[in-house]
């Protein structure tokens, strides 16, 4: 049998007509990987790169109640970590002395969190229950104010790196700038650092660290302190939540508006999009699967001749029914597969050219890299290996009324 | 040798046409044995190819019956037939019908492929021996496309003996072929017969009748020995 499917294999790789037919399944497949692109780079970008990111998991809660009153409401609505005075939104800019490096300021950006909205902890702990200044950071830290994702020469080095393992449970002072008329003063503050977090490698939060809200308070404090209290010098009624996903925002703002809650995005960039680019894809999935189907029905049938004469050969030569039936559908099955191996190759070689024309970066793998569904790809394969097993049936019938009446 | 390989009684074939009814075969009786090469000869349209393919199982008769190494085949279902086709039976084509997207040695293979009962060396031994046989050792990986008629024709004869058949049934093989390479098939089949073979050739060839042991003539539906001239 083994060396039948090779003699198979051999006839399908030796005829022009089917390494045509594989060639233009390959094309219709990678036109799929093509659309695919689309949404999944953007998908992957958006949810890696923006979305996971703190501060664009958070949104403003949008009624006339007061922090407090707004905090009891949505009590138990899932996929919400967090609710937070707006205050807390505004990234404070922390340098150390302790994080001196050759390129960069020793800054970093400091972010406000309660241990539900933190990322996940690797080495240390989240903020302890205990008062006092507490901060997370990055295992590996870039000690820069800036971390630019639009410039694509720009790039972390390693030497800059600070591995935070050599700090943990340490106290670092910091200081921050306090401007007031023109004049700046520069303010210190003490922070126990208890925990490390692992940095996604799409999200560049290299430089961010979270501190907890006492810390914010007393940061805010001392570069308002011309004010009594940091809850009365800002809104009182503003407050936003952070959500776990950005998958769920739909869920969540549903449950939401049964209370009479609207929620306004703090980031610029709308979830829609995303949803809208799904669709597409959804109409190109359906119209290139018909495609397929509808080329592989008119192949195969169109085919018909050669295939008759060929089985006709083989029945002079002592093949029974169920065997030619088997070798019709075989080679039919090996033409798919070999279509859809070609298409993976293609895709990988698209993707690949796509990296090194938009982002002169390597070849196959690299930050910001274009990226494709293989789950996309498999779908459309199998709606046509589907199709094919059912034409092979349908093809063989017809062989075999031909057959019999020859 | 001279043992009855092939036997038919009483062969009836009819055909239905435009709601006529056509006699190809009235009544076949005859008993083909090793060791001989039989030329079947009659006009166009006289049944021989119908004759051949009921003779090969390929077709079934009206009535009578059919005999293979003294077993009724007559009533046998579709994969016996196909069965006995493959070890028994042999066939050689005017048009040498080689599959044109496989080497000489895989069309050789081919009917051992179907057969599933040899392994991988044995089926290069003997595909190595036959085409040793046909002459055409050094033709082993080349396409039909890349072969004269005669050398063709050589490697159909070779498929034909793949699973070592006692019948060799060919329709036309010499049609296609100049002089010299009909003379060089005929030799072939004329010393497979010797090795014991019983061939039987469907022709209008003047020199298949000089060659073959006995002439068969089918004339009105019966099949008759006449004298080779």
């Amino acid at each position: 049998m083994k060396n039948y499917l090779i003699l198979i294999l051999k006839r399908i790789i030796r005829d022009f007509k089917s390494r045509l037919v594989i060639l233009l399944i390959a094309l219709i497949l990678l036109l799929g990987t093509i659309v695919s692109i689309n949404e999944k780079t953007t998908e992957e970008m958006l949810s890696k790169e923006t979305y996971s990111k703190y501060h664009n998991r958070l949104y403003q809660l949008v009624k006339k109640e007061s922090y407090e009153t707004k905090k009891k409401d949505i009590k138990g609505i899932p996929h919400i970590i967090t609710i937070l005075h707006e205050y807390n939104i505004a990234s404070e800019y922390l340098s150390s002395e302790e994080f001196k490096t050759p390129n960069t300021d020793h800054t970093i950006q400091a972010y406000t969190a309660d241990n539900l909205s933190l990322p996940k902890i690797k080495y240390g702990t989240n903020f302890p229950d205990k008062q006092g200044f507490y901060m997370v950071c990055p295992i590996n830290m870039y000690p820069n104010s800036n971390l630019s994702s639009n410039n694509i020469n720009f790039k972390i080095t390693n030497k800059d790196r600070i591995d935070m393992q050599q700090y943990l449970n340490k106290t670092i002072q910091f200081q921050f700038e306090n401007v007031n008329n023109m004049n700046i003063k520069k303010e210190s503050i003490d922070i126990k650092i208890v925990g490390l977090y692992e940095v996604n490698k799409h999200s560049l939060e290299d430089n961010t660290c979270y501190i907890n809200e006492s810390a914010k308070k007393y940061i805010y404090d001392t570069l308002n302190n011309d004010l009594p209290s940091y809850i009365e010098k800002s809104n009182p009624e503003a407050a936003v939540i952070i959500i776990d996903d950005i998958k769920n925002l739909e869920e969540v703002e549903s449950e939401l508006s049964k209370i009479g809650y609207r929620l306004d995005p703090y980031t610029i960039i709308d979830p829609n999009f995303l949803i809208e680019t799904k669709k597409i894809n959804k109409t190109y999935s359906l119209i290139l699967s018909i495609i397929c189907v509808f080329l592989l029905f008119l192949i195969l049938f169109k085919d018909t001749k050669n295939t008759l004469k060929y089985n006709k050969l083989l029945k002079y030569l002592g093949a029974k029914d169920n065997h030619l039936y088997l070798t019709n559908l075989i080679h039919n099955i090996l033409i798919i597969l070999l279509a859809f191996i070609l298409s993976l190759i293609l895709s990988f070689i698209y993707r690949g050219l796509l990296n090194i024309i938009i982002y002169f970066r390597p070849f196959l793998f690299s930050k910001n890299e274009i990226i494709f569904s293989i789950t996309y790809l498999f779908k459309i394969f199998i709606t046509i290996f589907i199709s094919t097993i059912i034409i092979s049936i349908l093809n063989n019938v017809y062989i075999k009324y031909k057959l019999n009446k020859n | 040798m001279n043992n009855v390989v092939l036997k038919c009684q009483s062969l009836k074939k009819t055909y239905k046409k435009k709601n006529r009814k056509l006699v190809i075969l009235k009544d076949i009786n005859y008993e083909f044995k090793s060791g001989h090469v039989y030329a079947i000869v009659g006009k166009s349209g006289a049944g021989k190819t119908t004759l051949i393919n009921i003779l090969g199982l390929l077709k079934k008769q009206d009535s009578g019956k059919i005999f293979i190494l003294n077993n009724d085949v007559s009533k046998i279902n579709e994969n016996k037939a196909s069965e006995i086709r493959n070890k028994n039976i042999g066939f050689v084509f005017q048009s040498f019908y080689l599959d044109p997207l496989l080497t000489t040695e895989e069309n050789i293979k081919l009917p051992m492929l179907l057969n599933n009962s040899l392994d991988k060396i044995k089926i290069n031994e003997r595909v190595k021996k036959l085409l040793k046989e046909v002459e055409l050792e050094d033709r082993e990986t080349h396409f039909p496309k890349e072969l004269s008629g005669g050398e063709q024709q050589r490697v159909a004869i070779a498929r034909a003996l793949a699973n070592n058949p006692d019948i060799i049934l060919a329709d036309e093989p010499t049609g296609s072929l100049d002089p010299e390479n009909e003379e060089n098939i005929l030799n072939i089949l004329k010393s497979l017969a010797k090795k014991g073979k019983c061939i039987i050739i469907v022709t209008h060839s003047k020199t298949v009748r000089e060659y073959a042991d006995i002439v068969l003539e089918l004339k009105k539906g019966i099949l008759e020995e006449v004298s080779r001239d």
